[in-house]
């Protein structure tokens, strides 16, 4: 007699399978090809291959990893759900979104390559260190405090002036240092010329110790996962903001926590829950344990940092743009709620002022700016855009309000740099795309930042848009078309080709906040250098950075008129250095003392007092730019279009 | 010793653009009129050439003018209700151009048809010779429908015709291609716009020697400082070598000016019954006088004294400095 056969129907790929009653739906699963995230390969015990049982009937599975509501939806685990009928299985976004690790922006190779360029030796010694001690056991000779014992054995191995410790450790530490038989890990924190005994832990843990560092930005977070050991990244993770709930820009966001104590705090608790999420979501990726990451390294703006904290940010948002602090000792990460080791230390980068945050300061210091011979520009394109000229004899930086657009937020079909986004796209004629590429070559589901800046400069190359632009409305038809409120819109992908259920589409507003998003950096940019009375050509190089994923189409970037008509070989993208920053100074006490010497010498150029602003944004919200002729390049190839 | 020449040298000049076209050119015009040339600042002729003076059109409407000032309508009489008569009597006065308003085009102000206005132009370049300058009525959807009537009912007369927007060019700017016009180009008292317009009228096929640009107008004590610095930095960026900013400048001061309660009914107290209806005369030839200071081309005015003192003026400012 064979085996009952029942066929199962995966949601939302759509993939089908018949198998055996019995097998697992994960076995079930591999078998139809569909991709069930599991980092324990079916133990029960990573409880990551959670499905949902749409319809029919399953045997066994714990209950135990869910709540009462996600039972009653019919979560089950896949590697211990049993078929017992003709089943359909749907995978929820966490368990698909598992499927292929999801993209972060990892800093771009070239950068170390900027390093080498500055002859920049970055000393390896992690602000939090753990240290395997053998220590002599105490006798009547030799009768030093357990304290003592501790600092001397110590101070052969970790450089410092002296050292400190908690009340608590103290009273824990001679129980814990008899109990392990006198074989303890030290777990030293820097803290200026001290050093903080931050932890005395039984045994030899000394192969665990991990640092996340984070680019807490208004738009996105971002988090990786650092080997303190030897500083390789293991991993990386990424979500937007929560505060957005709150509103897109941080005076918005200002303006909600500082109305009373509940609102500000609820700012924080969304921060803190996103940190938490991505730090969950790494530390169970990778299977450590929270007691295993000693150290975050945060760097972002001033606003962000100041409600990451709970710092009255009030005042930074009214002239004169004053914040509560901007250069702060490392804080108990478990005292804002952060949930790594609970004497872990929190370092936040040191920010400039109100608009010129750690982010900015910590991408001067990765890109090298600060080391360079020559002027260079660094331009972080974020939600604020922020512009730093310099060398290692001056630092002068500004900042202007560019909008997430480039994140792929507050667009209608935008979405970071993950799973599935459009990075890359090429248009054939109005009516037909050519190509184009998503990340993880996942279905398309919406547009990345990238992505936008790819498509724009195709609409105005094919006649989509003119240079104002406004879509041609003459182009009616199944893809220039009237949305919803009248809207018109272009589409690129139908839903029924799309990974998601919806067409995507760019509309008028959105690239209408592409316009004014490049306006403002390329204005900003502008206005500082002829503050300095430069023009782009007097740069030696332009560093790009920001939360575009991996890569940015330069030409496309100059097409559109985000980046200036300079050649292409003096325009790198160096991809987030707000991250590589934090990174950076988490790996080396050398590098983040540098670094508050970084902030020390930037100088902040207010633009908003700054006459020529505003007649440089309008100029340059124009594609490329309402001086055309400071785009030649740009025209030729309009021009030479036009001819042909 | 001797003084140091300290008179600026322009790189660059204001494009010429000629309205109308006599028989010779295919067109029914007795007169034409150039515009631009200038190689330096306004009245600055010791600087370089200062180009074509400054043309005077005179403003009519075809239909509407019963809501014109008393003193407008005393000046003209009863000509008002006939565009073709109204057209005369403005040549009388010393129009070296007719502006004809299409203001009943408007949805609201009559809604007349494309054809109905193409006869009115008709009407219009038949009883006068000097070229002509039409305006639509300002509501986009009815100006591309009414536009290309009047255009190809002026077929071959050069005429200049407006206004090309921002958000609504491209019909505009076929039609005149096709029709051969000069066309106008509207901005928003924004000199980057004023560029932007000029660009998209060229990226969609348009001659920038063929186009003339309106900056926008605003009259005496209604901004006129800042419509005198937009169009002053136009000026300076034109002749120092922008070509998209050298471009003859329309002024539509009549418009302006008649609309401030100044010109219709003075509020002060120094206001006599004799002097009553010289303010809105003097409003309106105050605001050209200033105007004309920043670089203007093209006026477009309505008080028959008001055109007679700035035809003064101008020939004051243009007179041969005393040797």
């Amino acid at each position: 007699m064979t085996a009952r056969h029942c066929n199962i129907l995966f949601k939302p790929d759509g993939a089908g399978v018949d198998v055996p009653a019995g097998t697992t739906i994960l076995a079930a699963a591999a078998k139809a090809g569909v991709f069930v995230n599991s980092l324990c390969g079916g133990d029960g015990v990573c409880g990551r291959c959670r499905v949902i049982v749409r319809e029919g009937k399953v045997s066994g599975g714990s209950t135990e990893p869910f709540t009462h509501s996600e039972i009653q939806e019919g979560y089950i685990l896949a590697c211990e759900g049993r078929v017992e009928s003709d089943l359909v299985v749907e995978l929820p976004l966490e368990t698909q979104l598992a499927k292929a690790p999801e993209y972060a922006g990892e800093e771009v190779p070239e950068l170390t390559d900027v390093s080498r360029a500055a002859r920049r030796k970055v000393p390896f010694a992690p602000l939090v260190r753990k240290t395997y001690l053998q220590l002599p056991p105490p006798d009547l000779n030799n009768n030093v405090s357990d304290l003592q014992r501790l600092e001397l054995a110590l101070g052969k191995r970790v450089a410092t002036e002296g050292f400190q410790m908690g009340l608590k450790v103290t009273r824990r530490l001679p129980e814990v240092l008899r109990k392990s038989d006198w074989a303890v890990t030290a777990v030293t924190g820097f803290r200026g010329p001290l050093t903080e005994i931050i932890d005395v832990e039984a045994g030899d843990t000394s192969q665990r110790n991990m640092c996340i560092a984070a680019d807490i930005g208004t738009t996105t977070v971002v988090c990786h996962l650092v080997d303190l050991r030897h500083g390789q990244t293991l991993g990386q993770a990424a979500k937007y903001n929560s505060q957005a709930a709150y509103g897109a820009d941080v005076i918005r966001r200002i303006v909600h926590a500082s109305e009373n104590a509940d609102k500000g705090d609820a700012l924080r608790q969304a921060v803190i829950g996103d940190l938490n999420e991505l730090i969950h979501e790494l530390v169970t990726r990778y299977r450590l344990g929270r007691r295993d990451i000693t150290l975050i390294a945060a760097s972002g703006n001033t606003a962000m940092l100041h409600l990451l904290l709970s710092l009255p940010a009030e005042s930074i948002r009214k002239e004169p743009y004053i914040g509560a602090a901007y250069r702060l000792p490392p804080f108990r990460a478990a005292e804002m709620g952060l949930q790594i080791n609970p004497r872990g230390l929190l370092y936040c980068l040191p920010c400039v002022a109100g608009f010129v945050g750690a982010d900015i300061v910590g991408g001067i210091y990765a890109s090298g700016l600060a080391q360079s011979e020559e002027i260079r520009m660094l331009i972080d394109i974020g939600t604020n855009g922020e512009i730093v000229i310099g060398n290692r004899d001056f630092l002068v930086c500004a900042s202007a309000s560019a909008g997430p657009a480039f994140e792929g937020a507050e667009c209608r079909c935008g979405m970071r740099a993950t799973r599935g986004a459009i990075d890359h796209i090429r248009l054939a004629d109005p009516q037909h795309v050519l190509s184009f590429s998503t990340i993880s070559s996942a279905p398309p589901l919406g547009l990345s930042g990238t992505g936008y800046v790819d498509l724009v400069a195709e609409m105005l190359r094919i006649g989509v848009i003119d240079k104002t632009g406004r879509i041609d409305g003459s182009l009616s038809g199944d893809c220039v078309r009237h949305g919803d409120y009248g809207e018109l819109e272009y589409m690129l992908i139908p839903a029924d080709r799309a990974g998601g259920d919806r067409d995507i589409l760019i509309t008028q507003s959105d690239v209408n906040n592409i316009l004014r998003a490049k306006g403002a950096v390329y204005a900003a940019a502008s206005v500082l250098l002829k503050s300095l009375d430069m023009g782009f050509n007097d740069l030696a190089e332009i560093m790009v950075a920001g939360a575009f994923g991996n890569f940015l189409n330069l030409e496309n970037a100059i097409f559109i008129g985000l980046l200036p008509d300079i050649p292409i070989q003096k325009l790198r993208f160096v991809g987030n250095t707000s991250l590589a920053g934090a990174k950076l100074a988490a790996l080396s006490q050398t590098a983040y003392e540098d670094i508050f010497a970084v902030a020390d010498r930037t100088t902040y150029f207010e633009l908003s007092t700054d006459p020529s602003f505003m007649d440089q944004f309008v100029s340059a919200c124009f594609f490329p730019h309402t001086h055309i002729e400071l785009f030649p390049t740009v025209m030729a190839e309009l021009a030479g279009k036009r001819s042909s | 010793m001797t003084i140091p020449d300290t008179s600026e040298k322009w790189a660059s000049s204001i494009n010429e653009v000629t309205i109308g076209a006599t028989a010779e050119d295919g067109g029914t015009r007795t007169s034409t009129v150039t515009l631009g040339g200038a190689k330096a600042l306004p009245f600055l002729s010791f600087e370089g050439s200062p180009g074509r003076p400054t043309a005077i059109a005179v403003e009519i409407w075809d239909g509407g003018a019963e809501a014109w000032p008393d003193q407008l309508k005393d000046a003209y009489g009863d000509v008002l209700s006939s565009p073709g008569e109204w057209a005369k009597k403005a040549v009388e006065f010393g129009a070296e151009m007719i502006c004809l308003r299409l203001m009943s085009a408007h949805p609201d102000a009559g809604d007349r048809s494309p054809e109905q206005c193409a006869e009115t132009v008709k009407e219009v370049l038949q009883a006068v010779g000097v070229p002509l300058i039409v305006w639509g009525c300002g509501v986009d959807e009815k100006d591309n429908e009414t536009l290309p009537a009047v255009s190809a009912a002026a077929k071959g007369e050069n005429c200049l015709l407006g206004t090309a927007r921002e958000k609504n060019y491209r019909t505009l700017v076929a039609v005149c291609q096709a029709d051969k016009h000069k066309l106008l180009a509207e901005s928003p008292l924004d000199i980057n716009i004023a560029k932007q317009v000029n660009i998209l009228c060229t990226d969609a096929g348009f001659p920038l020697e063929d186009m003339v640009v309106f900056p926008t107008t605003g009259a005496l004590g209604y901004g006129i400082e800042y419509v005198y610095s937009i169009q002053e930095r136009g000026r300076l960026a034109g002749l120092g070598g922008d070509k998209l900013l050298a471009q003859p400048v329309l002024c539509d001061v009549g418009y302006e000016a008649w609309r401030a309660k100044e010109a219709k009914a003075p509020p002060f107290a120094c206001v006599t019954d004799e002097t009553r209806n010289e303010w809105g005369i003097m409003w309106e030839a105050a605001t050209a006088a200033v105007l004309l200071q920043s670089g203007v081309e093209l006026l477009v005015l309505r008080h028959p004294k008001a055109i007679e003192y700035i035809k003064q003026t101008l020939a004051r400012f243009t007179q041969a400095a005393p040797a």
